[in-house]
């Protein structure tokens, strides 16, 4: 078993966060939540950018134990195809949404690379940002959909805890801890110019997870320093697999979570999905979190549907339930009633195209042979 | 053992010590000592016969343990930093070189344009680039991304004695680097060298507030003392400062707690 | 240093037939090269290496650096490496500096 990265197990870099998610913290949850205030306001002013999530396909050949679309639930599968991908943009378009995240389960024969690669090339041309949350690839491959116009990836780990990782990933290729957790570093090094990371709040120690999400992300933000980085507080919804989350994370918690990141990483976008419920969320909105989802489907498709008339028992059932259902409207109007502007358009395609890495050059001139060979006795 | 890392090198002090601006070569030598500093920075002048004493390298090579650091000062261009460091490590036998670019005379401030392109050149050929510069956090990751052994930004102007004027840059500096930070020029004195490792520099370089100082064999003792300070201090961890803020907002949609 | 020469040279061989005296001053000294050292002119006898110049500085080249026309010569070719007439030659020691 390869050994943890230091990145990942040295406490020196979280000191400040960990006392601020200790139980016995000190700081008052208002405390937090005041400062965490002034530092959104600060650098965000009072904006929240919106996207949607488009389930591409639900087809997968992982076994996640917490996953609505784990390869052993019984829900059907199928995929979209072009058209039906536009299509559904076009619906998206016409909520407002400029900004989409294209997801598929893990990599499978009906939803391999080269089906997410078209999906992302039609994507790109719908609208001005897309994103994409699938399987890890090859740097190669991320370069090749960085160079079709995908300008981030979200790859969460899940838990930064190895052993529940690999209780909770039955089978498929998920279940390398490692790989996983170098697989956003392929994405920066392939040229994606933001990434997205999380933990599923609930799988295991929240505490011990944000702080080792932290420090992935601070290892990124060192190595790949001209990433664009994101973190999201994914907490355990109800879903379809029937599992109940062994550490359950109650409102105070996250809310104290998300506080105690912003005051850490005060440039940091923080998203927050529409898992949560709309009071949740509009209580967060200026506090901390900066990113949101709008009217969210988590089903293969889901925004022509209704159109169609379809009744509730004939749908199929999505990766998770969502809890904030207010549309796209409602939401926004939510937002400026609070005297927050909702951001629909935060990106122009006009600079996509794969960021300057010059990480090899680096790594090569590092190895170069020194003048003087042979180490320097400690003085 | 704590030790402060460049290339292949380790030391255990954690203060570098210019050598200018003394009023004489025994003073300087005398502060050397006292300071306990085993990286020692030094400049190349032309030989002249008539002041056989400003030559130092053989009374520096003479204490114990130290390791000279040439700088490139006078260069103006990289390509003259590039010879100024090539001419430096004949004499010094190390490879280390400060890179030290400032095309005012008035103000000494690094260009950082033709300070990159001689750090850049001057990596490839193996030498430890030790770049003085403004505190600038992206020039400082750009060093870094070509293969320098540390960072070198400045607290304030060269002797102007201002202390850690830069420092909300060079927090970003240091949270964002993987090589070591070090705070060079602009400190007068020793406290500010301890805050400076406590913020998490791994070394800083003082030269003015040790030669202009009253007595600059004791202000050498007294920087080597506080910058040992500031680096438990911060390898220890400083205590949380209490939340001042005051809440404004109610949380009472995460109902009753 | 050339006039010193000059005028002991005279004063050396004041016996000697003069004109042969000053035919050999003029022949020594029209044979002496002048180099450009840390950028003013020093006379000095032909055939001269790296190494001469050094000694007749009185250094005993540990500490100096040498760079010729710009290139660098290293303390194992200085007794080799002959000195030119006009050579820019540069010798530099490390002295107080941050």
């Amino acid at each position: 078993m390869n050994a943890l990265p230091e990145w990942l197990t040295d406490t020196r870099d979280t000191a400040a966060l960990a006392a601020m998610l200790a139980p016995a913290s000190p700081r008052s949850l208002e405390a937090l939540a005041a400062e965490s205030r002034a530092m959104t306001l600060r650098r965000f002013g009072r904006t929240m950018t919106l996207y949607a999530p488009l389930y591409l396909s639900n087809y997968c050949s992982s076994g996640c134990a917490y996953c609505g679309f784990a390869s052993d639930r019984k829900t059907p599968r199928h995929r979209l195809e072009p058209e039906e991908i536009r299509r559904e943009l076009a619906a998206m378009r016409k909520l407002g949404i400029s900004d989409v995240l294209l997801l598929t389960g893990e990599r499978t024969a009906a939803a391999d690379f080269d089906y997410l690669h078209r999906s992302v090339a039609i994507a790109a041309e719908e609208m001005p940002r897309v994103s994409v949350e699938a399987f890890p690839m090859s740097v190669s491959e991320y370069r090749r959909l960085a160079d079709c116009g995908c300008t981030g990836i979200t790859i969460y780990q899940e838990t930064y805890n190895r052993e529940r990782y690999e209780e909770l990933h039955r089978w498929g290729p998920k279940k390398d801890f490692i790989d996983r957790l170098e697989t956003p570093a392929r994405a920066l090094e392939g040229g994606i110019k933001s990434v997205g990371l999380g933990v599923l709040l609930g799988l295991s120690d929240p505490v011990e997870d944000a702080l080792c999400l932290y420090r992935h992300l601070r290892h990124l933000g060192r190595t790949y320093w001209r990433a664009g980085l994101s973190l999201s507080f994914p907490r355990m919804r109800p879903q379809t697999g029937g599992y109940e989350p062994p550490f359950p994370v109650d409102d105070h918690l996250l809310a104290r979570i998300i506080f105690a990141f912003r005051i850490a990483l005060p440039d940091t976008e923080l998203v927050l999905s529409t898992r949560e419920s709309a009071t949740f969320r509009d209580g967060m909105a200026g506090l901390g979190i900066t990113r949101m989802s709008v009217e969210s489907k988590t089903t293969v498709g889901g925004y022509c549907e209704n159109e169609e008339g379809e009744s509730e028992e004939q749908r199929e059932k999505g990766q998770f339930e969502i809890s904030d259902d207010r549309t796209a409207r409602e939401f926004c109007a939510a937002m400026r009633a609070m005297n927050i502007d909702p951001v629909f358009k935060n990106w122009e395609p006009s600079y996509n195209g794969a960021s300057a890495t010059i990480h090899h050059e680096r790594e090569a001139d590092r190895s170069a042979t020194p003048i003087t060979p042979e180490a320097e006795p400690c003085h | 053992m704590d030790v402060l890392k460049l290339g292949s090198y380790t030391f255990s002090s954690r203060l570098i010590l210019g050598t200018g601006k003394f009023s004489n070569s025994r003073v300087m030598l005398e502060a050397v000592r006292a300071s306990g500093a085993q990286l020692v920075t030094v400049a190349l002048r032309r030989f002249n016969r008539q002041q056989a004493e400003d030559d130092l390298f053989g009374p520096l090579s003479a204490i114990e343990g130290i390791t000279l650091m040439p700088n490139t000062s006078g260069a103006s261009t990289a390509a003259e930093a590039v010879r100024a460091a090539h001419i430096a490590r004949e004499l010094s036998g190390s490879p280390f070189i400060k890179v030290e670019i400032h095309p005012n005379p008035q103000h000494l401030m690094p260009d950082p344009i033709e300070t990159f392109e001689a750090a850049r050149i001057l990596a490839k050929e193996g030498f430890l680039v030790m770049p003085y510069i403004a505190a600038d956090p992206v020039l400082a990751k750009r060093l870094e991304e070509v293969g320098c052994a540390s960072v070198m930004p400045l607290g304030s102007a060269i002797g102007s004695g201002q202390g850690l004027a830069t420092s909300e840059m060079l927090n970003i500096i240091i949270r964002e680097s993987t090589i070591p930070v070090i705070v060079d020029a602009g400190l007068r004195s020793p406290s500010e060298a301890a805050h400076a490792m406590e913020m998490g520099c791994e070394a800083v370089l003082v030269n003015s507030a040790v030669a202009a100082a009253g007595n600059p064999p004791v202000m050498a003792e007294a920087f080597a003392e506080a910058v040992a300070a500031g680096r438990k201090a911060f390898m220890a961890g400083l205590m949380e400062k209490s939340g001042s803020a005051v809440a404004t907002s109610p949380l009472t949609f995460l109902g009753t707690y | 240093m050339v006039n010193d020469m000059g005028v002991g040279f005279v004063g050396m061989y004041h016996g000697l037939h003069l004109w042969d005296t000053t035919k050999e001053i003029i022949k020594i000294m029209s044979q002496r090269i002048t180099i450009a050292l840390n950028g003013e002119e020093q006379p000095l006898p032909p055939d001269s290496s790296v190494g001469d110049l050094l000694s007749i500085l009185g250094s005993d080249g540990k500490s100096v650096a040498v760079v010729v026309n710009d290139a660098i010569i290293r303390p194992e070719n200085r007794s080799t490496h002959q000195l030119q007439q006009g050579d820019r030659v540069e010798l530099l020691i490390f002295a107080g500096g941050g």
